[in-house]
């Protein structure tokens, strides 16, 4: 009954085609979620081993990458529960300060912001944001999913990855604010989009 | 993202509260990251391109949250997932049956 060992089982050739080809994106989410390159190597690894296990119950045709997602979120939450680790911030606190709409724009913090070069900054500021933020900012400014999909990739309402995603961008823009004024960056009188190199004041 | 980026507005031009779009400035500045996101209804979107086109005063915020959530995908998208944890992932996967094309299927 054994099939040859040539022989691929068609499975194997759809995980190939249709998972794997993820895996950059799901090692950047479950980064995104860990903060730690350890854990997220484990949580990538376990992400794959189980979505190749129910492989046979994933709709064909449907968004794989998504469904890797939901997988691996699921793996996160069921490994911090096992660790107890802790989140900096729980989602009652969360939903508290998070508004309905974008916060009122702060133009004197744009124009800090369009004379710096944002990336090496928003790197650090991104790891340092507390998990939920993260994920939601992650799943929407990085990985391009619609806040339907995060919605369901987190398990949470469409209006919680709203408030989580807009009060990440907010702390992210505080961040990078704060750094750009300890690089003695000042406002200047005129804002349009972040520069490519920073201005220092005299 | 061409269909939501709005011309940029005629400078010599006074803002008004509310150019002929339907929508004020104030709703407009709170739903520029929905806008962004392409995540409101349709002549909702239409609605917010029109007036940003037509806004000097709101434009100049239209510019600068583009930029930064582009900054955030760029900072972001060039992280790959480390050689050695592709071949963990298929190493593991091997010892629950997967046979891969090669050894490098993942690149």
């Amino acid at each position: 009954m054994a099939a040859p060992s040539e022989v691929r089982p068609e499975s194997d050739l759809t995980f190939e085609r249709e998972a794997l080809p993820w895996l950059d994106d799901v090692y950047r989410f479950a980064l995104s979620l860990t903060r730690n390159e350890a854990d997220a190597d484990d949580i990538v690894q376990e992400t794959f081993l189980r979505a190749y296990r129910s492989w046979h119950t994933f709709e064909p045709g449907s968004d794989a990458r998504r469904w890797l997602f939901t997988i691996c979120r699921n793996v996160f939450l069921r490994n911090r529960e096992r660790n107890r680790h802790q989140v900096d911030l729980e989602d009652g606190d969360i939903e508290s300060v998070a508004s309905q709409g974008r916060p009122v724009p702060r133009t004197e913090d744009e124009a800090i912001l369009a004379r710096i070069d944002l990336a090496p900054a928003l790197t650090r500021a991104l790891d340092q944001l507390a998990e939920p933020f993260r994920s939601a900012v992650t799943l929407v400014d990085v990985e391009d999913q619609s806040y339907e999909a995060a919605s369901e990739i987190l398990g949470v309402p469409i209006g919680t990855v709203r408030s989580r995603l807009f009060r990440g961008r907010r702390l992210l823009q505080n961040m990078l604010v704060d750094y750009a004024r300890d690089a003695g960056i000042r406002t200047p009188h005129v804002a349009s989009g972040p520069a490519t190199q920073p201005t220092r004041s005299p | 993202m061409s269909d939501k980026q709005p011309p940029r507005p005629d400078a010599s031009q006074p803002a008004a509260a509310k150019p002929k779009s339907g929508v004020d400035c104030a709703t407009v500045l709170e739903q520029l990251w929905e806008y962004l996101d392409s995540e409101l209804l349709p002549e909702h979107m239409q609605a917010m391109r029109t007036h940003l086109a037509l806004c000097s005063r709101c434009y100049p915020h239209y510019d600068f949250e583009k930029a930064f959530l582009e900054a955030i995908s760029a900072c972001q998208c060039t992280r790959c997932a480390p050689d050695d944890v592709k071949c963990r992932v298929i190493d593991s996967l091997r010892r629950a049956g997967f046979s891969p094309t090669s050894s490098k299927s993942t690149g």
